[in-house]
């Protein structure tokens, strides 16, 4: 029996901000947007569902006058993300 | 990038794809390098000076000094300056652990060299390649490699030249090749893509 993909990973989106954090540890908002090709309010609304989750923590700070958003992968973010790929592996290997 | 169904095989070129977005990043701006490359340059400046001056007993406490306020202002920078002013990512730590694991195998190089009377510098110089080739590949940077093969054939090197102030010399020669050049590289390549 395949193990259950984390709902709040398997989306096109989200694992790719949450893979982004897992290589980079930080990114800035404008950063994320730019790889993963996302439009800010898209990309806003999940950034904001993986931070209710404790996936990621968000912080807001200011680079001089501008305001900066900072996404970090959290503990509990890298624990789904490992778990994600280990069920992942399951639905990737080849059929005996 | 929309929300959309996606299948498992589509999951892994997300992941792959993202993770090789985050490999060539540079957040090692090779400060480690240039400071042990100038700090031991300046030690056997200080030692071969020091034993043109007669004091040549007085050689082990430079070195052991030397050494030790190299670790505290390494650990220093590491623990305390690095992490305000830049990112560290998961390869700074694998990083950090190669080079804390030298740092180990260092001391009980020196000692197992002091118990068995063995010229210590030829096998330092293999441990660095080690350690140079290690990074090299955590960061797949160029010169970190070339660093790697300095120090090997400066190990090599050591046993074609005397045991004296010529040493002092393939030291410094080594620390500046193995090091400081590969450092200095780094930090400009780290620098330009403002990671630093």
């Amino acid at each position: 029996m395949f193990k259950e993909l984390d709902p709040l990973l398997h989306s096109e989106l989200r694992l790719a901000i949450i893979s982004l954090l897992v290589g980079a540890t930080e990114a800035e908002f404008k950063e994320l947007k730019e790889k993963t090709g996302a439009t800010a309010g898209n990309l806003s609304v999940q950034v904001q569902k993986l931070s209710d989750a404790e996936y990621i923590q968000v912080e807001k700070t200011f680079r001089g006058k501008y305001p900066l958003t900072t996404c970090k992968i959290t503990k509990q973010g890298l624990k789904a993300f490992d778990n994600y790929v280990e069920a992942l592996k399951d639905y990737l290997k080849p059929k005996s | 990038m929309e929300e959309k169904v996606i299948s498992p095989a589509e999951s892994l070129q997300i992941i792959e794809k993202m993770l090789a977005e985050t490999r060539n990043r540079f957040y090692n701006n090779g400060f480690a390098f240039l400071f042990w490359g100038l700090l031991i340059i300046l030690t056997c400046i200080t030692s071969y000076s020091v034993r043109l001056l007669g004091y040549a007993g007085i050689d082990g406490y430079i070195w052991g000094i030397s050494i030790a306020v190299g670790i505290i202002a390494t650990a220093v920078y590491f623990m305390g300056i690095a992490p305000k002013q830049r990112k560290f990512t998961r390869l700074d730590s694998i990083n950090g652990k190669v080079w804390i694991a030298y740092g180990i195998s260092y001391i009980v190089l020196m000692y197992l060299c002091s118990y068995y009377s063995l010229f210590a510098p030829p096998f330092i110089y293999c441990l660095l390649g080690l350690g140079m080739f290690a990074t090299a590949g955590i960061y797949r940077f160029w010169s970190l490699y070339a660093g790697a093969v300095v120090f090997w054939l400066g190990a090599v090197l050591c046993t074609l030249i005397k045991q004296d102030a010529s040493q002092f010399l393939l030291t410094i020669a080594l620390m500046f090749l193995g090091y400081l050049v590969p450092g200095y590289i780094l930090w400009k390549k780290a620098k330009r893509e403002a990671h630093v």
